[in-house]
This record gives C-alpha cells, structure tokens and sequence, in this order.
C-alpha cells in the first residue's frame, strides 16, 4: 500500500503556491535578504493585492497623519516586514479559503480561520522566542492538510462520516483510526511537498498535539494560535471544537486564563481590521 | 457596534462579540461561529422587536475599562446592552422570550480555561440575579454552531454538522 508521501506525490488537483508566494517564503528566514523593491516588484503587477496595501497601510495599525492615496507610498510606510505580512496572508489565504470542503467549511471560514490563526500566532511569538514572521506563515498554513484530506479521502465522505460521530470523541483519533492519517500529518507533508522550510511543516504536523515529539515555542505558539480560533469558531466546521487543549504547551508559554482570554479579544479584533468582510 | 433600529424588514448577520436589537416585522438575523461564544436572542412579540447578541468571555479582567466598541465582548456587559436596546424599542420584560446557544468545550480543557462553561456560568447566573427564564438552549459540547432567528415569529433555528434544527417556535 502507497504510503502518504508517495500519494502526495501525484496530488495533480490540489493547489500549487502561487510563484509569488514560494518568492516571499523563501526569504522568511533571512531578515537581511528582502528588499523592499522585490516586494514592490510582486504588489504592482497584482491589483487585487495594491488594494490591500492601500487599506492596510491607512488602517490604525499604520496610518500616520496623512492619507495615503499611492500605491508606493502604501508600500514605503508598510515597510519590508508589513508588505511581506500582507502578501503572504494574501496568496496564503486564497489557498486556505479552499482548504476544508470535506470539513463542512466555507471559503470565506476557511480563510477567516486561516488569517486569525495567524494574527494570534504573531501576537503570541514574539514574547515566546518564536519568530513572528514564522509563527505567521505557520499558523496561517497549519490546516493545508484539509486539503488533502478532502481531495484523498472526498469532501462527502468526509461529511457523512464527522455527521456520524459521537459526542466527545475526537477528530484527531477519528481521522487516524478512519483514514491512516489525520490533517495535521497530511498538512505537514503537503508543506514539504511544497517546499516549505523547516521548522514550518514540523508546526503543522504538532498543531493539535504539541506533545507528539519534541516541543518548540513555535509549535506551542501555534497550538494556541489554533485554540484562539476554535474559540472564536474561525475555520470551525463538522469537526467543532473536538480537539486538545494541550495545558503543558500552554503552561510553557506562560499562559493563563487572563492572558488567553486577552488573546482571544486582540485576535477577533485584528482580524477585523485585517479583513473586514 | 450596530445602534438599535427600527425598520420593517431585516436581514442581518451578527458578528462576533456584536449586538443587534431590531423593530421589524420581518426578517432573519444570523450569527456564524459559535465555538465557546454565546448567542443570546430575544424576542417580545407584541411590540414586535428582537434582537441578538454573540458575546466572547464572561467578563473583562479585573479593574478593566470596557470601551463602547467591546461592551458586546462580554457577557456583563453586552448582556445589559443587548436588554436596554431591546426597552428603548418598546419590548418588555415579561413579554420577552430568549433563548441561548453555544458555549462549547474544546476536548481534555480541564485547567481551569473552559471558556465555554464559564460563559455559559456567568449567563445564568447574571439571568437569575435578573430573574429572566430562558425558553430554549442549546449550549455544551464541542459542537460549532450558527444560530438563526427569525424576525416576523421569533423562530430560532440551530445549525450543526450541516443539519438545521428548531431550538425555539411559538
């Protein structure tokens, strides 16, 4: 029997990062190897993302006095870390919005769930010695294997068979015991597949169960940027809120109900600025 | 956050920690996303207003201000909000019909953050303190949930695993 690597091999219906994508990741671990005109370069020839530059960069977070009408001067005050954020949530986003058919979520879920998993997980890292843009990339991308699972295993079935289980039992195990795998484990070799740096595909494989290995700041950011979201009911479908909570990961990082509770708020109201739709 | 308003028909959706207090005949007001938030709807049929609330926490950190836009975050204070919105429209307590759902539980949460339970808590204790009753609920679990009220019979549907069931019907 193929193993999953090898029928990740042949995944020809699942989608591909976008080149520009595969462009900024690259650089996420070299603070000193982006430019700012080679990100200009990718906004300019996108109109979908020189409009989200232009609200982002006259949003709160970053409007100064003067509105800002120009596209370069958006990407001058968003600087090199903000444009690389917004274009990664972006293309990102886009790709999470399919993730999850099978999950009973919608694109806009999806890509909600996506987005805020990755706001929390930045908010969170920065105090925990994990790399925020990591962090971001990382909890953006922690549910690709949705993806996977809906094309392998079939949006329908996957439906009918979440409909069908009990209360309490929950989907990790579900997954494993249905199917020889679960999401987590699938995202973290479509992650490979799509040649994304370590530790990335390792936070994705651990985001539900931190514990499964080796525990890093960035895994237990992430496992938490998860919990913030299954709170809020972002990227939430069949499967509802039937995952760990993992209380170590959450004692490592220091965080306490005050402090999770704080989380949850910063989240939903980042996201809503971030997105407002 | 949304004033109250006064219209014949409406069709809204609210969002998380929002509040929506309507005078309309007709309609349909929907909130996504329930994990461990609480929906609260209420209905007086008689003056015929309603109105939603999906709050996120039981209440804010010791000693912290809440500002007008997060007063709907919490349950000690959107809960009031969701109630003085529904009087300045015309309803009236004894009249009102309300309803709750949410609060879910994510699995092995044993530390002492169970968000759902708390705010599940701090809704029934603030509505005995007040003495209201509350004629439906669907709350527990770790089910994510939608909830649907309709405007024109205060009808309140519950959506789960793709499934719509009546939580609430005259």
């Amino acid at each position: 029997m193929a193993t999953l690597e090898e029928r990740l091999a042949d995944l020809t219906g699942l989608p591909t990062l976008p080149a520009t994508l595969v462009r900024v990741l690259a650089l996420l671990s070299d603070e000193d190897g982006v430019e700012l005109g080679d990100l200009e370069v990718e906004v300019v020839q996108d109109p979908a993302l020189s409009l989200l530059v232009l609200r982002m960069a006259n949003s709160a977070a970053y409007a100064g006095m003067q509105e800002i009408g120009g596209l370069r001067d958006a990407i001058a005050r968003l600087g090199t870390g903000g444009l690389r954020r917004i274009i990664t949530a972006h293309h990102g986003g886009a790709i999470m919005a399919e993730a999850g058919r099978g999950y009973g979520l919608d694109a806009e879920n999806a890509r909600h769930g996506a987005l805020a998993g990755a706001l929390a997980a930045e908010l969170l890292a920065g105090s925990c010695g994990a790399s925020p843009n990591i962090a971001f990339t990382a909890a953006l991308l922690r549910d690709c294997g949705k993806l996977v699972l809906d094309h392998l295993i079939g949006v329908e079935r996957l439906k009918y068979d979440m409909a069908e289980l009990g209360e309490g039992a929950g989907q990790i195990e579900h997954e494993q015991l249905s199917y020889g795998f679960d999401h987590a484990y699938a995202g973290a070799a479509l992650a490979r597949s799509w040649n994304l740096p370590e530790p990335i595909p390792t936070a994705i494989a651990q985001h539900h169960i931190p514990g499964d290995g080796a525990s890093t700041p960035l895994i237990d950011v992430v496992h938490v940027a998860d919990i913030v979201c299954a709170h809020l009911g972002l990227g939430v479908g069949y499967d509802g809120l039937a995952y760990p909570l993992d209380e170590d990961a959450l004692k490592r990082l220091g965080i306490d109900r005050n402090r999770l509770s704080d989380l949850i708020v910063e989240t939903a109201a980042r996201l809503s600025a971030f997105d407002p739709s | 956050l949304s004033p109250p308003q006064t219209t014949n028909q409406a069709n809204c959706v609210v969002g998380i920690g929002d509040v929506q207090v309507l005078h309309a005949n007709s309609g349909l007001v929907t909130t996504h996303a329930l994990g461990s938030c609480i929906g609260v709807t209420l209905f007086d049929p008689a003056a015929h207003v309603g109105g939603m609330l999906h709050y996120m926490l039981p209440q804010p950190g010791r000693g912290a201000e809440v500002p007008l836009v997060k007063i709907a975050t919490y349950a000690t204070t959107g809960l009031p909000e969701l109630f003085k919105r529904a009087y300045e429209l015309g309803a009236v307590k004894e009249r009102l019909i309300v309803c709750a759902a949410g609060a879910a539980n994510l699995l092995e949460d044993t530390a002492g953050f169970q968000i759902g339970r708390r705010n599940r808590t701090m809704l029934r204790k603030l509505f005995w303190k007040n003495n209201i009753t509350l004629a439906a609920e669907d709350t527990g679990g770790s089910e994510a949930r939608t909830m649907k009220f309709d405007l024109s019979t205060g009808t309140v549907h519950i959506v789960n695993k793709g499934k719509e069931r009546v939580l609430w019907q005259p």
